[in-house]
């Protein structure tokens, strides 16, 4: 598996939202690309398929899958992986992704993309579930990187470690979301400085962005991604480090609770990219800090 | 924790409020929370954002009974019955049985086959496009082998027979109604029709004879079978007006001598 690591523009994008499809295609305002969850696409036929067919023609696609559970400790749902296929031979997307989680036990679906323990086990094992997806998809697929509140006992290596050993053993991509690291890093002290160091830059494919929350839990906060409001200051400023170590890349603004109104999102993708812009010309002023 | 299968078991049983206590000891114990707070974040993603999707699925159940009752029904669903497909079109397949059920909606007989349409109605907004037949479909067959003719229905189409109104309880409990009309439940029962003819999906009551003919239809019986088993049910029945109906609403997609 050769192709080219990244196969979307190396601009903003957004995630794909019913609600503002009629906006998109009458407007058509420049975005590199669209991005949707495949399970919404895996129906035979309806509304979300002649809406995704129509904004398809317009906009370069990527397809982010949220329920292969690559990390589960059982065999692949095989009936789901070809529903993904499905998807993919469907639409022929730029781009295919999917998460470092788990998510299914014994066929059971938690609707939920849980870490699993950074050992040489489970190296293997995504390993394998990564192979097998990208056999049948006939392309080398990206994996994302988890925002976390938890971390487990057993780990042997660091997040990062994982990461590299994952892309070396089984060829996949990573989907470096840049969200989900610094709310990692707040919740488990993780270094987020030395991950993106540490990270093969040549296999980074695409970066997500996203808003998250504090919750107050007894006398501590956490943070929990949610996707539910605008990027945060600090993961603005992680982006323009990564940006400026590894330059620019397909950058998908997320947004999937209390979805606001489609300019909302654009302005946000037009803040990506001119983040990505500075930090590309090699500035690392707080130029943007607001 | 004896393996990665075991620990994924337990905090699937914890996710789903059924034990799996055994996970808190796999989690690491650092900084400012417990393993059990933070497997307490994970319970919480799971159920919520389970329950959202269910409120999202059914919305006229969720219409009926309120916010805090149906949440709570959710959540005892999903604990009896934990998802087996990651796609939430799917999910709920379950609940109308559970909910007929479930003791605290037993004052409120109905619930359950609304649930049963609302399964329906996801079905049809997501099933294969078809197009429907043209009105004058059937005036391309000889006349006199007519009743031989059999149909093929719309992938979209169902059938919802009830003993209670469930296709005007639906209606009454669109958005577009703030304030629904009451609706007497001795109005009797009602036969629905859910289908998608095109970009949107419709829900209709059809009479007892109708409901038959198009039902016996929808399962490959000829025009003649079909229609002698709707008059058996409803000596009343009339063909003509009601090949008109299908015809014109567009339940079936072809129509061809065997
Ligand atoms: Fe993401």
């Amino acid at each position: 598996m050769t192709s080219p690591i990244f196969t979307l523009p190396a601009r903003a994008g957004i995630g794909l939202k019913p609600e503002h499809v009629a906006g998109l295609l009458e407007a058509r305002p420049s975005l590199a690309f669209v991005e949707v969850h495949a399970e919404n696409y895996m129906g035979a036929g309806g509304p979300p398929h002649r809406q995704l067919a129509t904004i398809r023609e317009v906009y370069p696609l990527s397809v982010h899958g949220v329920g292969l559970s690559l990390g589960g400790d059982e065999p692949l749902d095989l009936d789901h992986l070809e529903a993904l296929a499905g998807v993919v031979e469907r639409y022929e997307p730029e781009q295919v992704s999917e998460h470092l989680a788990w998510c299914r036990i014994d066929g059971h679906y938690l609707n939920d993309l849980l870490p699993i323990p950074y050992t040489d086990y489970s190296l293997n094992l995504i390993c394998d579930h990564i192979d097998q997806t990208q056999t049948r998809l006939k392309r080398r697929i990206l994996i994302e990187n988890p925002a976390a509140t938890l971390s487990y006992a057993e780990s042997t290596m660091r997040e990062s470690d994982f990461l590299i050993a994952m892309v070396k053993q089984s060829g996949c991509g990573l989907l470096l979301d840049v969200n989900n690291l610094f709310v990692s890093d707040s919740n488990l002290a993780i270094g987020a400085e030395d991950y993106i160091a540490a990270l093969p830059g040549e296999a980074i494919g695409e970066i997500h962005l996203a808003g998250h929350h504090l919750k107050q839990i007894g006398n501590a906060e956490i943070r929990i991604d949610d996707h539910g409001s605008t990027v945060a200051p600090e993961v603005w400023s992680l982006y323009r480090d990564v940006i400026a170590r590894f330059g620019r890349r397909p950058t998908l603004i997320e947004w999937d609770t209390d979805v606001p109104d489609l300019e909302v999102l654009l302005a946000e993708a037009r803040t990506a990219d001119r983040h990505a812009e500075f930090a590309s010309l090699g500035g690392h002023a707080d130029v943007f800090a607001s | 924790m004896s393996s990665l299968r075991e620990l994924q078991r337990a905090m699937r049983d914890h996710a789903f409020d059924r034990g799996g206590t055994s996970a808190t000891a796999a989690i690491a114990d650092v900084h400012a929370f417990s393993p059990a707070e933070r497997l307490g974040i994970h319970r919480n993603a799971t159920l919520l954002g389970l329950g959202m999707a269910l409120r999202a699925s059914f919305p006229v159940t969720l219409r009926l009974v309120g916010e805090a009752f149906f949440d709570h029904m959710a959540r005892d669903f999903l604990i009896a019955a934990p998802p087996r497909d990651p796609r939430m079109s799917r999910l709920g397949l379950e609940f109308p049985a559970f909910v007929g059920g479930y003791p605290a909606a037993a004052g409120l007989p109905y619930l359950s086959d609304v649930a049963r349409l609302e399964v329906a109605w996801t079905h049809a907004y997501h099933a294969a496009e078809a197009a429907p037949l043209p009105p004058e479909a059937l005036l391309t067959f000889p006349e006199e082998r007519l009743g031989e003719v059999v149909l093929t229905p719309l992938p979209s189409l169902r059938f919802v027979a009830s003993a209670y109104p469930v296709a005007a309880i639906w209606h009454a409990n669109q958005p577009h109604h703030p304030e629904p009309e009451a609706i007497s439940l001795d109005a009797g029962g009602e036969m629905a029709v859910v289908w998608r003819p095109g970009d949107t999906v419709r829900v209709q009551a059809l009479g007892n004879g109708a409901f038959t003919f198009v039902m016996a239809l929808a399962t490959g019986q000829s025009l003649d079978t079909a229609w002698a088993g709707a008059l058996a049910l409803a000596p009343d029945f009339q063909l003509i007006p009601e090949l008109q109906a299908l015809l014109t609403a567009r339940w079936f997609s072809e129509a061809r001598l065997p």
